[in-house]
């Protein structure tokens, strides 16, 4: 406590007006220039170096990667807040909604299996409903098995410019790499083709991972599966309360969830 | 952000006596007398050591709080602190964490703190908090980056508390927590709390930052395993982590589905949508490619200590390897402890090892299981030829291993580096060497920097030249002649007569290690012994080899220094290559460089002396540098505020007048380096929000041309208007993008090599 009284009151009550310290002593001839700074002053902008051929393939691979993962389980959007939406931009109509990748809330979970001992026991539950804490977990696993796949997802090996290095990267040579992100992410256009009408035709063929999110709907009485419905749903995009509705429980409370 | 850290610090601040304070201090039953007293000491030390001195502490024992009563001004937007099971946790920036480390040492070794208690994160910067958030944001979503910038900026939490703070339902924050654990991106431990289970996350901040490098792992293992191997790297990555079985199971469904052609609900795909995997068309096909990289360690199998954080894991082995000895008293203990750190470092040690057996998660296909003990490895071309197959244990699970990406990177680095001091084809040469010491080399990612020993490994110019391109022009690379090359050529074919002089005992030796040293030897001693009955190809390849020395030759003469030659090990020479001490040139030039844009060749000059004068004041440094003082002092306050310098005041009289009182200047490589890694962290930042704002630019196109509909048929659905700016808007992410891997490459070379 001997530290508390002198040098840190000292310190405290001169606040922040110490800049850096003292950088110079006194006696010396520096006189700082108090007046206006100029409005616009030179600066030379740095131009980047067009980029190399390896690295446009860097890029082109880092945005399939990131693609993928958008049009995966796992990424989120969180909708704006009710009673904030745009009433021209954000109704659905079928002409401007339905062909729009779907937006998700919350991550899609439970459609792959999972490396259970590697998480923390109190998860397991959300990742897998039908897990009940305390219950037999082999019993379960083994259950669910056989209907749960990885989702695999090809590759995209195009090049930027055919791996040339070429600065003409002209608009059809655009379109060819859209065209192979189209073909590489078959999900993604799989998953944007559902409606409501094809939940119930379900198989148990589990043959494909889309069947998986289906199906896993229609079985398992999950209460998180209520969220996504609104992802299918186009009637809920009417009254997207639902965050209030399932989330009333918490104490974090519907309302915060948006800020 | 920075009022807001402010305001939790006043929080914790007045917060000493909250119910889980008191509860807490109850809980723990305060520390022996003489940690107290070793703690004012080193509080005492650090106080005088420190070069700004600024701050005072205070440490409450009985309530195991430490409150930063005045932070010096010069810092004050890094600090944030964190309150965790009724302790306080510091979260700054590394500049005001790194006088106190060993001050936190101290409480941490005396006060038999448990991480838990008195956690430091290593190295964390408030710059690269926000760009893990937003890099998060950007690849996995909002939701997900929510939930990290709560577990970075408080710290390790429990559930409850992220819940609290994120403001999300707990239902989904656990949703989230299992994305974010499955992608590795948040570790998790749970301790026993007093008899129940307290899980606590923790952000793997590193692991956030790896997602910049999808892109480049991708291509790298494209390059060197061709499509099919990097779309399971990219599975895999995409995957987080996933079991063998698992995996080879849901390749083989994909195709499966694709030959089928229709999905259950009669939704038509043709087989053009369904292209890349196809080639891969059996599980077999899947497991070959896993095996090969997984030998080559571009995918590990995870275990249980990978999901934990390490300082909890040692702990854990720390526990044990106590209670092994338990009935010691307290006295005893301290003496002991020396034996038991060694016993802890053993075993975290021991763990990693797992990892560098090759095979490991391997295992023997039946049919050659005579019991060979570990193989050694071999790693010329030989490796399919010796005719043992491995296969994968299905229950194994399997993940990216980014330390190993990380030194190939840093290989490409160093050869880019020879490319443009010597030569293509000498780049070429070594590119290929390092290659071989790759293969050998496991790299561990530590907290100094990469570790995979370099120097340990010897790479035979034979080697090199089994595996070289034969397409590289060897001979016409360098040029002859001259009076200035006539030493080292001179020098360079002695060297050879001794070689050969050597072949006759080296032979035998070798052979083990490189079973195509001994055909080769054979080889090279009948066309010794034979004399004018050379076959060609011997002749061609004792040519080879001897040109890719020269190249080599070159390299070891550079003052750099690129390879070491290791005398006599092996025919032709043996090569190491020094990476650590490469790497650490490669960052001072990198260094200077920046110092030298940003502020000049004076600058530069002014820099390089201090480092190599050590503490110096304006004067001597102005006499060294041949300049005037009134010049220096402007650069010197320009490279001061900027980080790169840094000033030690020492008053000649107890009032510490400004005026009497020497300035010394000195160079602190880690704080230099820190300074610019913030810079980095915060351009990325900015490159990463830019696109952002260029994407809310164009997101009236972007939707439309993501609409399913449209996907695919771009041509024939959208304007020529609309096309151009699709392809516009590309090219603006495109570069802004490239600059992104540009300083990530910068970032790298400071931070993990």
């Amino acid at each position: 406590m001997a530290f508390r009284g002198g040098r840190g009151g000292f310190r405290g009550g001169r606040g922040g007006s110490s800049n850096g310290g003292p950088l110079m002593p006194r006696e010396f001839d520096v006189k700082p220039d108090f007046g206006p700074t100029e409005q616009f002053p030179d600066y030379t902008i740095p131009f980047q170096d067009p980029l190399a051929s390896s690295e446009r393939i860097h890029v082109a691979r880092f945005r399939d990667h990131r693609e993928k993962i958008h049009s995966g389980p796992l990424y989120t959007v969180l909708s704006k807040r009710k009673g904030l939406e745009d009433p021209f931009e954000d109704v659905v109509t079928y002409s401007s909604k339905k062909y729009h990748r779907q937006k998700r809330k919350v991550p899609k979970l439970d459609s792959r299996p999972y490396v259970f001992e590697f998480f923390p026991v109190e998860l397991w539950e959300t990742m897998d409903s039908s897990y009940a804490a305390g219950a037999d977990r082999s019993v379960v696993i083994n259950g669910k098995k056989e209907k749960k796949r990885l989702l695999i997802s090809s590759l995209d090996t195009a090049l930027p410019n055919g791996g040339l290095n070429g600065d003409q990267s002209d608009n059809s040579d655009d379109d060819d790499d859209e065209k192979e992100k189209e073909k590489k992410s078959v999900l993604a256009k799989l998953m944007s083709h559902k409606d409501e009408d094809d939940d119930g035709l379900s198989g148990g063929d589990a043959e494909a991972e889309e069947d998986d999110e289906r199906e896993d709907e229609g079985e398992e009485e999950d209460d998180y599966q209520d969220d996504e419905e609104g992802d299918y749903n186009a009637e809920q995009y009417f009254d997207d309360g639902d965050g209030d509705v399932d989330y009333g429980d918490d104490d974090g409370g519907g309302g915060a969830w948006y800020d | 952000m920075s009022r807001k850290r402010s305001a939790s610090k006043w929080d914790v601040v007045s917060g000493r006596t909250s119910q889980q304070n008191i509860r807490f201090s109850s809980a723990l039953i305060g520390p022996p007398q003489h940690a107290r007293k070793k703690f004012w000491r080193a509080v005492l030390r650090v106080r005088k050591t420190h070069p700004n001195g600024n701050f005072d502490l205070d440490l409450d024992l009985d309530n195991i709080t430490v409150d930063i009563i005045d932070a010096t001004p010069l810092y004050p937007p890094g600090l944030a602190f964190t309150r965790l099971h009724g302790c306080h946790i510091l979260n700054w920036d590394v500049q005001l964490l790194q006088p106190l480390l060993p001050l936190l040492l101290v409480l941490r070794k005396h006060l038999r703190f448990e991480s838990r208690y008195l956690y430091i994160s290593s190295t964390m910067q408030q710059n690269a908090v926000e760009l893990c958030t937003i890099l998060v944001r950007d690849t996995y979503g909002e939701l997900s980056s929510r939930v990290v910038a709560v577990l970075l900026e408080y710290g390790r939490s429990a559930l409850h508390t992220i819940v609290r703070r994120v403001k999300i339902p707990e239902k989904v924050v656990k949703q989230t927590l299992v994305v974010l654990i499955q992608q590795h991106l948040v570790l998790h431990y749970t301790h026993d709390d007093g008899g129940r289970d307290a899980t606590y996350y923790e952000c793997n901040w590193l692991q956030i930052y790896e997602l910049l490098h999808s892109g480049r792992i991708v291509r790298t293992i494209e390059e060197r395993f061709g499509t099919d191997a990097a779309s399971v790297i990219s599975n895999f990555l995409l995957l987080g982590h996933a079991r063998v079985s698992d995996f080879i199971s849901a390749y083989g469904t994909s195709t499966k589905t694709k030959t089928n052609g229709t999905l259950p609900n009669g939704t038509p795909i043709s087989a053009s949508e369904a292209t890349g995997t196809s080639q891969i068309t059996s599980a077999a096909q899947i497991s070959k490619h896993i095996v090969s990289l997984m030998q080559e360690k571009f995918l590990i199998p995870v275990q249980l200590h990978h999901m934990h954080p390490t300082i909890d894991t040692e702990n854990a082995i720390r526990q044990k390897v106590t209670s092994e000895q338990a009935g010691i008293t307290a006295a005893m203990q301290a003496k002991m402890k020396k034996a038991i750190d060694e016993k802890v470092a053993e075993k975290m040690e021991a763990l990693s090892t797992d990892l560098d057996n090759k095979n490991f998660g391997l295992k023997r296909k039946s049919d050659y299981q005579e019991g060979r003990a570990r193989k050694r490895a071999k790693f010329s071309s030989v490796n399919e030829t010796d005719g043992e197959e491995w296969e994968i244990d299905g229950t194994v699970v399997l993940r990216v291993n980014h330390s190993k990406f990380l030194a190939i990177f840093r290989n490409e680095e160093l050869v880019r580096w020879v490319e443009s001091r010597i030569g293509k084809a000498t780049s070429q040469v070594y590119a290929e060497l390092l290659k071989h010491i790759e293969k050998k080399a496991i790299s561990h990612r530590t907290e100094k920097g990469l570790t995979d020993v370099g120097k340990k490994y010897v790479v035979s110019t034979l080697d090199i030249g089994t595996t070289l391109s034969k397409a590289i022009d060897l001979v016409n690379s360098i040029a002859f002649g001259s009076s200035a090359n006539g030493g080292s050529k001179r020098h360079m074919a002695n060297g050879s007569h001794n070689q050969f002089g050597e072949v006759g005992e080296e032979s035998e030796g070798d052979s083990d290690d490189y079973d195509l040293d001994a055909d080769l030897d054979a080889d090279l001693d009948v066309s010794m012994n034979g004399n004018h009955d050379l076959s060609s190809a011997a002749q061609e390849k004792k040519e080879q080899l001897q040109n890719i020395r020269k190249h080599l030759s070159l390299l070891a003469e550079d003052p750099n220094q690129f390879v070491t030659k290791q005398e006599g090990s092996m025919q032709y020479g043996g090569w190491t290559v020094d990476t650590e001490r490469l790497c650490r040139l490669l960052c001072t030039r990198e260094l200077e460089q920046i110092v030298e844009e940003r502020f000049g060749g004076v600058a530069t000059r002014l820099v390089r002396i201090i480092k190599d004068r050590g503490k110096m004041d304006e004067k001597g440094l102005a006499d060294t540098a041949l300049l005037r003082q009134k010049d220096i002092r402007s650069h010197l306050g320009a490279l001061h505020e900027r980080g790169f310098i840094h000033i030690q005041e020492v008053p000649k009289t107890a009032e510490r007048l400004p005026a009497r009182t020497f300035y010394f200047f000195y160079f602190d490589e880690g704080m230099s380096k820190m300074a610019i890694l913030n810079d980095f962290y915060k351009a990325m930042s900015r490159i990463i929000q830019r696109i952002d704002y260029e994407r809310g630019l164009n997101s009236m196109i972007l939707s439309k041309s993501e609409r399913t509909d449209v996907k695919g048929h771009e041509e024939e659905l959208l304007t020529k208007k609309e096309l151009t700016d699709l392809a516009k808007w590309k090219r603006t992410e495109e570069k802004l993008l490239g600059q992104l891997m540009r300083i990530d490459r910068q970032v790298m070379m400071f931070r993990d090599w």
